[in-house]
């Protein structure tokens, strides 16, 4: 008999988890979510990505990606399983202060112009001396001159870009990053890769579901799914990159 | 280590720096003009309301049955709201949160209390002053039948429909942030109306809604099991608010993408739309398995491909719709009813739940329209698609109507009834078959086209666009006020005469839909 309450199980903790190792970046333990008919989304899913790791995700359309990220974010809720952020159940309060989630699309507010939404998420977060930064990542990606803008009125490149900056700002261990490349220009693109390999090499992890080719040479993993499940996690390679993305 | 003060601090600073950029925004000349306009409707419908009640007052045995019997019924109506309260909050309603505040504020390092309490406190507000409001007006007309004081019938019954406006939406908060499942939601709210209605058949105070109900006839007769209502509010509340962060984020973003477009498809009055959006946001999905599966065609059948696929879609309707379906079939039968006894206006009601009904039986045309590359691709003329398509929905209209029948019934004689319904049954059901067909297959209205008419052509343009389809089948009920009160000297002739008329109105409408063409966005 199903509970009449969709509440969250009680997370597992190491000592009743073996399996549950604290110090990974992020953790995912028999992750499941289907939405009850019968269409698994991700399939018991057991994964270990560890500090200062760049994780390719790739699969083809419909492999489960977007569904992985948005668990591991919290903003989906597992059918069954956890999903682990440094070492908290996902969605606490610390695993939201470990983790930026930049999603496919953008969201960004209506009434607050792009530096005013800079200021908001730094100090939500606590970032400290967060201006220094935010002129910097403003300059990267060429907004220097829209930061008294309305983002609501950019176009979908300009919003990706202030989408990446909002995920940038802030202090974070893990950046789970879902199609970051799509509606950038080339001279986005670029910086996208350098900032990704900085982040990583500072000593935080990135997952980023893409097909993005020039992300590559600086992964240091990929991780292949198919029909919700996996199917790859090893080496990353272009040959190998296609055939995920292929389906075959 | 996080410190949550700060990240508290920090989101109470910012959003008054977005209310003060809200309030930069506003064009107060503009903002203060509608507050007159719907100030001045609000008066007006008063006004028509009040012109409709005889002016002599009851005596004082009348006004105690009443006192006695009202709260039951209002309390049925507390139930119903509650009920639906409770659906939403099954389906993690009923606050709705901006996409910006559920991915950023939700997701920061903030207790999600301290995130959602103030959009929850500002919707019981707003619905607690609602309710009074509406209560208030209720009070007012009241007090002019009744003997009672005019003051104390106004804030008796603007205080009884605060409270419920609180309740009904408390009661969701409390089933959201307790992330109640909708199956077990739904039968709470079965048993809510259920205990309601008990009261109203046995005529005894048993459900601490009527109960509630019972503060609005306080000035007539004071009992104190009134008090009880109160106290259940305020529990209501506090359980509410006490676990309001516990929402499910997951239907928290879903609901806020979906709330957005559906503000965006009022204003711009696409119906469709709406209708699509609010299916989307109650998960009211088509059946994976249908109720029943039509076989694969013979080779030569004479089954008309679109009477098929018609039926093929309302065997996938959900439970939920099939339900309203009937629900608004009773209610049509039940105002028609009234009309019959003398409440002349009850035809509107009818018209619009039949209007209603038929919106989803015209499921598999507005399909079409929805996908306009496919409808344009079948080698016929569109508006031939569009009428092969109505003879389904007619078909359903006429099970609709069969419900609106046996539920007219508890209020007319059944001799009454069935002759009506013979004479009525086509023209009613064609009638509301066709209207909703013509609301949905003229889509979204073409803004910009329509602004160069100008504001003021534009916004009637808009609101016919709205009016004329529920008119349809509101002037096909006309012809029931020709009928007389006397069971005895029943004039169906005089009905079935006045049904020409309404025939060759739904005539024009069926030209009309012939006309129709597929809409690119």
């Amino acid at each position: 008999m199903t509970s009449p309450f969709a509440l969250p199980k009680q997370p597992p903790t190491p000592a009743t988890e073996p399996r549950l190792d604290t110090s990974a970046a992020l953790q995912t333990l028999d992750l499941s979510k289907d939405y009850g008919d019968g269409m698994g989304l991700v399939s018991e899913l057991d994964l270990k990505i560890g500090q200062g790791e760049l994780v390719m995700l790739v699969g083809p359309n419909g492999a489960g990606k977007s569904t992985l990220l948005g668990l591991c974010s919290g903003m989906l809720e597992p059918t069954n399983g956890w999903a682990f952020v440094a070492g908290h159940p996902s969605g606490t309060v610390e695993a939201r202060a470990a983790l930026s989630f930049l999603p496919d699309s953008p969201v960004l507010y209506d009434d607050l112009s792009l530096g005013e939404h800079i200021e908001y998420v730094a100090r939500l977060h606590q970032t400290q001396e967060w201006e220094e930064y935010a002129d910097d990542l403003v300059e990267m990606f060429g907004l220097a001159d829209r930061v008294d803008d309305l983002p609501s009125r950019f176009s979908r490149g300009l919003k990706q870009k202030t989408g990446l900056i909002l995920g940038l700002i802030r202090p974070f261990r893990l950046m789970l990053v879902d199609e970051p490349f799509v509606g950038l220009d080339t001279p986005g693109q670029e910086t996208l890769v350098e900032i990704l390999g900085d982040v990583v090499e500072q000593g935080a992890t990135v997952v980023c579901s893409t097909h993005q080719l020039d992300l590559v040479p600086r992964a240091t993993r990929c991780i292949g799914l198919q029909d919700g499940g996996l199917v790859y996690d090893g080496k990353v390679t272009a040959e190998k990159i296609r055939e995920l993305v292929g389906g075959d | 280590m996080i410190d949550v003060e700060a990240t508290t601090a920090a989101l109470h600073d910012l959003r008054r720096a977005r209310r003060a950029n809200r309030l930069a925004d506003v064009h107060w000349i503009d903002a203060l003009y509608r507050v007159y306009m719907v100030g001045l409707v609000g008066v007006i419908l008063v006004l028509l309301a009040s012109g409709q009640l005889p002016d002599d007052k009851v005596n004082a045995a009348d006004a105690a049955t009443f006192a006695r019997e009202a709260p039951m019924w209002l309390g049925l109506g507390i139930a119903v709201a509650v009920g639906i309260g409770l659906r939403s909050g099954g389906r993690g309603g009923p606050l709705v949160l901006e996409a910006p505040v559920v991915m950023h504020e939700l997701n920061a390092p903030v207790p999600r209390a301290e995130v959602v309490r103030s959009p929850a406190i500002k919707q019981l507000r707003f619905l607690a002053f609602a309710g009074a409001v509406a209560g208030a007006i209720v009070g007012e007309l009241a007090a002019r039948r009744l003997p009672v004081n005019i003051a104390a019938a106004v804030a008796c019954c603007a205080l009884t429909f605060a409270l419920a406006g609180v309740l009904a939406s408390a009661t969701a908060m409390a089933a959201s942030g307790r992330r109640l499942r909708w199956w077990p939601a739904n039968a709470l709210a079965v048993v809510v109306i259920g205990w309601s209605v008990l009261d109203v058949v046995t005529k005894h105070t048993t459900s601490p809604l009527t109960m509630l109900a019972d503060i609005a006839l306080w000035p007539i007769t004071f009992r104190a099991v009134g008090v009880v209502g109160l106290v259940l509010v305020a529990v209501v509340v506090v359980l509410a608010l006490s676990r309001i962060g516990d929402l499910s984020i997951e239907h928290a973003m879903r609901r806020a993408g979906l709330v957005a477009q559906l503000r965006f498809a009022v204003t711009l009055q696409d119906v469709r739309t709406v209708v699509l959006l609010r299916r989307q946001l109650s998960q009211e999905n088509p059946r994976l398995r249908p109720w029943l599966r039509i076989g694969r065609a013979r080779r030569r059948s004479l089954v008309p491909p679109a009477w098929k696929r018609d039926w093929q879609s309302y065997l996938r309707f959900p439970l939920p719709r099939v339900v309203r379906m009937v629900m608004l079939g009773v209610v049509a039968g039940l105002s028609l009813g009234l009309m019959w006894r003398g409440t002349i206006p009850m035809v509107i009601v009818a018209g619009v739940a039949l209007y209603l009904a038929a919106y989803d039986a015209a499921e598999p045309a507005a399909q079409e329209v929805d996908h306009p590359t496919r409808w344009e691709s079948y080698p016929d003329q569109p508006g031939r698609l569009l009428l092969q398509h109505l003879a389904a929905s007619f078909a359903v209209m006429v099970l609709v109507c069969l419900f609106a029948g046996v539920s007219a019934l508890a209020l007319a004689p059944f001799e009454v009834v069935w002759k009506l319904w013979l004479v009525l049954i086509v023209p009613v059901a064609l009638a509301s078959a066709v209207s909703a067909t013509i609301s949905t297959a003229q889509g979204a209205p073409d803004v910009a086209g329509l602004a160069g008419l100008g504001p003021d052509i534009m916004g009637w343009v808009m609101l016919a666009r709205v009016v004329i389809p529920p008119t349809i089948t509101v002037v096909a009920l006309l012809p029931l006020l020709g009928a007389g009160s006397d069971p005895a000297q029943l004039q169906t002739s005089r009905v079935s005469n006045a049904t020409v008329y309404t025939l060759f109105l739904v005539g024009g409408a069926i030209l009309y839909l012939r006309t129709r063409k597929p809409k690119h966005l």
